[in-house]
């Protein structure tokens, strides 16, 4: 070959590889381009809208929907035009499409050409069970997104949303986190609707209202605010609506991301707002005047306010004898003040005022600390962080390994370490019945709070014995005053002298028949249960 | 229904502030002075003192009706014109200052006596000054909740002095007869320091929802008091009973002297007179946190602050100081005599000389500026 040739294909070659190069960021700078306007937010009051040709409608629904493996789009005739039928693989219930849409197209011989609204030819030919009319395409794509399928006809502007979703759901099953004995076992699953059914179930009550409110820039997760309407009071369900709209977040994946959102305080030590799994701990505390917000994807459903007297009832409390009913309320506020102080009293007491107890206990327990080698206040430290980390373990742990690390775990901390003369076996019992109280909270985060309350009262007591128990104390309920849960503070009406008819469901529980008053607390509009007492006197 | 924003309490409230004012220090650490001024009839003292300044406490209010949303620090002005208006201002603002720091000094004295031998005084007070400061920070409904379930929770562990009654003794009491009057009126002098704290009406009443049909602030404070009074006059009772009059006056602190007597064999709380101090400490926060609030209140009413909290943070390093002040000084009692013939003169002239000015004024000026 002669050279020339040789030179020339090199340089066509070189330049081919130029050309390659700068094609390849071309389409880098295209590919970046089309990702920004992809980002870039459609300006406020913007609509886009469906054009009449089903060629262009499907060519924007394709760039929209342009890397989606598991869109669905089906071409049939209907009526004597094309259309179009646009749904998620999985979201949709397809055969029920199958049925109602395309089995009655393919079968209909009729022409309506003539016709120019879209839903008259739906109702002459198609048989969905419901159907709404889309002109919008965000709106469209939304309802795409939700498990609808939606039909796009050629000639026509307006689209129908077909509502077909149907997905894959965890059935109705029990509360794993709030078991009780007696009273229902159904929970609410992460299905928005099938939970907003459970709550209807419960009551045939007009009042009862729901709204629908979307979160999340990008996720549009559904949130809903149910409440009664003339009972919770108005601006309380104004101010949850306020802050759910405030909400500035591209996605919600927890009910907790709510929480944080609406919590005033950044950094509470006790949630202000209570969860719950349970449907007729919803319906209860919408009868008390409370809002509570429910989102799709989780079985979390928040009630707002939230107050100390809320965190200690449990649904067992009304399904027992009022005697024992209040007996239990009462171990249990008992079982706040153990988990929170029991360690701190023992540091105080052995370290600081050992005087005040009775001489052959104070003895006793000189006895057992000599063979300790570490501080008093460095000894409990140990064994609370151990208990700590032993708790936290568990909680991680497989079901099945849980037993054997329970075994594991109380044998090192009960009996090793006390053997081995780290700690002294007093000490032992403390921690073990600190830890025992926590698990008396009907709040799992609340025992978590009181959890961490109770290693700041343990620093306290280290360096200021009982006094700096008891201003610790102070302290930590000037914080629970001032904690807001709505408008409300935390302590709510707890030991109040100007919510005395409250501490019927307080400390103890009075029958529900001496107890004919809502929480005044909570601020409902009617005060009176119904079939209960207005000034003393039953009403008929 | 409960307010859910409004800053204000309820009638029933502001007896548990009143409450809180008077029940936190006082007892333990005056109950001495009482017993030495009044002798064995201390506790006839009490009730008359009981009388006497709920009477003032009702007059309070009454000047407060003809001022509803004001403060004595507005309507004093308006009353006696604006320099001896602002004279009382100061008065009431000194007075109170000073009450609190006489209270935690011996707070911190009693607390280190019988729980914190080993540790310096100073560290006392200035811990607890700071808790109280964190607590009066917040609004006055956050406040009252605070104080409403140390009331309940705390006030009845104080029945603990009715264990004291094995050791009681009625003839120590005695005599009654012949009553002996100058003796009477010593105690009811220092009967003053037993109710010392109920002025915060005065700053406190503006909150009071009272329009509200229910009690009145009047009938109210008339309860608080009788409560008070009661409880007051069967402590000093008891003490009296159980120690005698001569006895309890050479004691430093006869309230708990006379439970340190109480011996209950068999129980786990046999040392009960450190049941008692712990429980005190929260009686002595409820005081000071009010009196913090009201001097905060006062501050920023006098000098139109939007909050009471810079004023309230501004004042801890006063109230330290003094608190300290009255540990190095040589007789502090003298100090604590002077504060009290100034809250003597405060409650038994000044308020009811205000009350006829405010009654006089009405009459004559037809209400130009007053409302009825």
């Amino acid at each position: 070959m002669p050279i020339a040739n040789i030179n020339s294909a090199n340089s066509n070659l070189k330049n081919l590889r130029v050309l390659l190069q700068q094609s390849e960021d071309i389409n880098v700078d295209i590919h970046k381009l089309i990702s920004r306007l992809r980002n870039m937010p459609v300006p406020a009051k913007t609509n886009m809208y469906f054009q009449r040709s089903l060629v262009q409608n499907r060519k924007i629904l394709s760039v929209i929907f342009a890397d989606c493996a598991d869109l669905r789009l089906r071409e049939f005739n209907l009526a004597g035009r094309r259309a179009l039928l646009i749904y998620i693989d999985g979201l949709t219930d397809t055969k029920m499409l199958e049925r109602t849409i395309l089995a009655k197209a393919l079968c209909s011989q009729e022409q309506v050409i003539s016709e120019k609204k879209i839903a008259k030819i739906i109702e002459q030919i198609l048989t969905p069970s419901a159907y709404t009319i889309a002109i919008k395409i965000a709106a469209a794509v939304q309802q795409i997104m939700m498990g609808n399928a939606l039909i796009v006809v050629d000639g026509f502007r307006q689209t129908v949303v077909v509502d077909s979703a149907e997905y894959v759901k965890r059935g109705i099953e029990e509360s794993k986190s709030e078991n009780i004995v007696r009273g229902a076992h159904d929970g609410f699953n992460e299905t928005l609707r099938d939970n907003i059914v459970l709550i209807r179930r419960r009551t045939k009550d007009t009042n009862l209202k729901v709204k629908i409110v979307d979160i999340g820039q990008r996720s549009q997760t559904s949130v809903a605010v149910v409440y009664v309407d003339n009972l919770a009071q108005s601006d309380l369900v104004e101010e949850v609506l306020r802050k759910l709209a405030a909400i500035n977040i591209d996605r919600l994946v927890l009910s907790y991301n709510i929480q944080e959102y609406i919590t005033p305080r950044p950094w509470p030590l006790f949630p202000t707002i209570q969860g719950t799994e349970r449907p007729d701990v919803v319906v209860a505390g919408l009868y008390e005047g409370r809002v509570a917000i429910i989102m799709d994807n989780t079985p979390w459903a928040l009630i707002v306010p939230y107050t100390y007297n809320t965190a200690m009832q449990s649904v067992d409390d009304y399904a027992m004898q009022v005697p024992v009913a209040s007996a239990v309320r009462m171990i249990r506020h008992f079982a706040v003040l153990v988990t929170v102080y029991l360690p701190a009293l023992y540091i105080s007491i052995v370290s600081f005022n050992p005087g005040m107890l009775p001489t052959a206990l104070a003895i006793y327990i000189a006895e057992l600390r000599a063979r300790a080698p570490f501080p008093t206040a460095v000894e409990a430290f140990i064994m609370v962080v151990i208990l700590e980390v032993f708790q936290e373990a568990i909680v991680r742990l497989p079901n099945r390994m849980v037993i054997a690390a329970s075994v594991v775990g109380g044998l090192v901390i009960g009996t090793t370490v006390a053997q081995a003369g780290l700690v002294n076996p007093l000490l032992v019992v403390v921690i073990s019945g600190t830890a025992i109280a926590s698990y008396a909270m009907t709040s799992y985060n609340f025992a978590m709070g009181l959890r961490l309350a109770r290693f700041i009262i343990i620093i306290i007591a280290s360096v200021l014995g009982l006094y700096g128990v008891i201003l610790g104390t102070l302290v930590l309920l000037v914080y629970m005053c001032s904690l807001e849960s709505f408008g409300q503070s935390f302590m709510g009406g707890f030991l109040q002298v100007d919510t005395l008819a409250d501490w019927r469901d307080s400390l103890v529980r009075l029958s529900i028949k001496n107890n004919p008053l809502r929480p005044k607390i909570y601020g409902a509009q009617d005060e009176t249960r119904i079939g209960g007492y207005r000034d003393g006197k039953q009403n008929d | 229904m409960v307010s859910r924003t409004t800053d204000s309490i309820s009638v029933l409230q502001l007896g548990v502030v009143v409450l809180a004012a008077t029940l936190g220090g006082q007892l333990i650490i005056t109950s001495r002075n009482l017993i030495k001024s009044g002798g064995e009839a201390a506790w006839i003292s009490v009730i008359a003192g009981g009388i006497v300044y709920g009477l003032v406490a009702v007059m309070m209010i009454k000047i407060g009706r003809h001022f509803p949303n004001d403060t004595f620090v507005e309507y004093m002005p308006k009353i006696w014109g604006k320099f001896a208006g602002g004279l009382i201002i100061l008065w009431f603002y000194l007075l109170f200052i000073a009450q609190a720091a006489v209270i935690l000094q011996g707070f911190g004295k009693f607390i280190k006596y019988f729980m914190f031998d080993k540790t310096p005084q100073i560290v006392i007070p200035a811990t607890m000054v700071l808790a109280c400061a964190y607590c009066a920070l917040h609004k006055i409904n956050i406040i009252v909740k605070v104080l409403s379930i140390l009331a309940v929770l705390t006030t009845p562990v104080l029945g603990v002095w009715l264990l004291a009654l094995q050791n009681f003794n009625a003839e120590m009491l005695l005599p009654i007869i012949p009553f002996n009057w100058p003796k009477f009126a010593q105690g009811l002098q220092s009967a003053w320091n037993v109710f010392a704290g109920y002025e915060i009406i005065m700053v406190v009443l503006p909150l009071v929802s009272w329009k509200s049909p229910g009690l009145s602030p009047e009938t109210g404070v008339v309860w608080t008091f009788a409560i008070l009074t009661v409880f007051f006059a069967v402590v000093i009772a008891i003490i009296i009973g159980v120690l005698g009059a001569e006895q309890a006056a050479l004691f430093t602190a006869p309230a708990v002297t006379v439970i340190k007597g109480v011996e209950v064999p068999g129980t786990f709380a046999e040392r009960l007179e450190n049941l008692l101090m712990i429980f005190w400490i929260p009686l002595v926060f409820d005081t000071i946190v009010v009196f913090m609030y009201t001097l905060a209140k006062v501050v920023q009413i006098k000098f139109s602050l939007q909050d009471h909290r810079p004023a309230l943070v501004m004042q801890i390093p006063i109230i330290f100081f003094l608190t300290e002040l009255n540990n190095h000084l040589p007789n502090y009692e003298i100090a604590s005599k002077y504060i009290m013939y100034a809250g003597i003169v405060f409650s038994l002239i000044v308020i009811p000389l205000s009350l006829l000015m405010v009654l006089w004024k009405q009459r004559s000026l037809a209400g130009d500026g007053y409302e009825q």
